[in-house]
C-alpha cells in the first residue's frame, strides 16, 4: 500500500515538474515573441529613419543643384548675349542702312 | 528499470518535446515576424525614397525650366535692345537727312510713290513747314503722270504736317491720301523694318 502511495507521489511529482517547466517554457517563448515584436518594430522604426534622413540629404542637395543648373545656364547665356553682341556690332551699319533706306522709298 | 521509472522517463520525455515544441514554434514566430518587417521596413523607406525622388525631380525640372525661360527672356531683351538700337540711329538719321542736300531727292521720291499710288488727276502735297523749298514740282507732276498715264497736277497745300521729314500725298477734294511723313512710314513698315533688322544683326546666330 505505501509502495503504491510512493509511487503516486513520484508520478504526481513528476507531472508537476513537467506542468511547471512548460509553464516556464511557455513564458520564454512569450518572451521570444514579445522580443520578436520588438526588433520587428524597431527594424522598421530604423529603415524609415534612414530613409528619411537620406531624403532629407537628397532634398538639402536640391539647392546645390539648383545652384549648377543656375550658373550652367547663365554661363551659357551670357555667352550667346556675347556672341549676339559682337556679331550684331559688325553688322549693325548694314541694318541701318537697309533700314533708312525702306524708310526713304530707296528699298 | 521499474515501471514507475520508465513513466516518469515518459512524462519527462514528453514534457522536453513540449517545450522544444513550444520554443521551437517561439523561434517560428519570430523568423515570420522579422522577415514580414524587413519586408515592411523596405516597403516604407522605398515609399519615402521614391517620393523623395519624385519631389526633388520635380523641383529641379521646375527651376530648369524656369532658368531656361529666364534665359530665354534674356536673350529677347538683348536682341530687342539691339534691333531699338538699330532704330533710334535709323530716326537720327532721317533727323541729320533733312538737314542735307539729298534730303530734295527724297522728298520728291516720297512725293512721286504717294501720288502714283492715288491715281488722281488733281493732288496736293502737304509737307513740313519750310521744306517747300526742297519739293520739285514738275517732276514730281511729270514722273506720275509718267507712271499713271493721267496728266497730273500737283499743288503744296497751305497746311503744314508735324513730323521729322518726308510728305503727305493728297487727293485735292482729300478724299484720299498717302501718309509718306517718315514717321508714318516708320510706323506702317515697322513689322517689316524689325524683321529687316533681325535678319541682318542675328542671321548667324544660332537660336537656343
Amino acid at each position: 500500500m505505501c509502495a503504491a502511495q510512493d509511487e503516486i507521489d513520484r508520478i504526481s511529482e513528476a507531472e508537476k515538474n513537467a506542468r511547471e517547466q512548460i509553464a516556464d517554457t511557455e513564458k520564454k517563448a512569450k518572451a521570444i515573441r514579445e522580443e520578436a515584436d520588438k526588433e520587428a518594430r524597431a527594424l522598421i522604426a530604423k529603415a524609415e529613419q534612414d530613409a528619411k534622413k537620406k531624403a532629407s540629404k537628397m532634398h538639402a542637395e536640391v539647392e546645390e543643384r539648383k545652384s549648377s543648373i543656375q550658373s550652367e545656364i547663365l554661363g551659357s547665356t551670357d555667352k550667346t548675349i556675347e556672341k549676339i553682341q559682337n556679331t550684331a556690332a559688325k553688322k549693325q551699319g548694314r541694318a541701318l542702312k537697309a533700314v533708312y533706306k525702306m524708310i526713304v522709298g530707296e528699298a | 528499470m521499474s515501471g514507475i521509472s520508465n513513466i516518469i522517463d515518459m512524462i519527462n520525455q514528453k514534457t522536453a518535446e513540449k517545450q522544444q515544441e513550444i520554443i521551437k514554434e517561439a523561434e517560428r514566430h519570430k523568423r515570420l515576424k522579422l522577415e514580414e518587417a524587413e519586408r515592411v521596413a523596405q516597403d516604407a523607406a522605398s515609399k519615402i525614397i521614391s517620393r523623395a525622388n519624385a519631389e526633388v525631380k520635380s523641383e529641379i525640372s521646375k527651376y530648369e525650366a524656369g532658368a531656361k525661360l529666364k534665359s530665354k527672356y534674356r536673350l529677347l531683351d538683348t536682341k530687342e535692345n539691339l534691333i531699338k538700337s538699330v532704330l533710334a540711329s535709323a530716326e537720327d538719321s532721317l533727323k541729320k537727312l533733312v538737314g542735307k542736300k539729298e534730303y530734295a531727292q527724297v522728298l520728291n521720291r516720297l512725293a512721286i510713290e504717294g501720288g502714283t499710288a492715288l491715281e488722281e488727276e488733281s493732288l496736293e502735297l502737304v509737307l513740313v513747314k519750310g521744306h517747300d523749298k526742297h519739293v520739285d514740282i514738275s517732276t514730281i507732276e511729270k514722273e506720275i503722270s509718267k507712271q499713271t498715264g493721267n496728266k497730273v497736277k500737283v499743288t503744296i497745300a497751305k497746311e503744314n504736317i508735324r513730323a521729322t521729314g518726308g510728305v503727305i500725298v493728297r487727293t485735292s477734294d482729300r478724299e484720299k491720301w498717302v501718309d509718306n511723313s517718315f514717321e508714318a512710314r516708320l510706323e506702317r513698315m515697322r513689322a517689316d523694318i524689325r524683321d529687316t533688322i533681325a535678319s541682318i544683326l542675328f542671321e548667324d546666330v544660332v537660336q537656343d
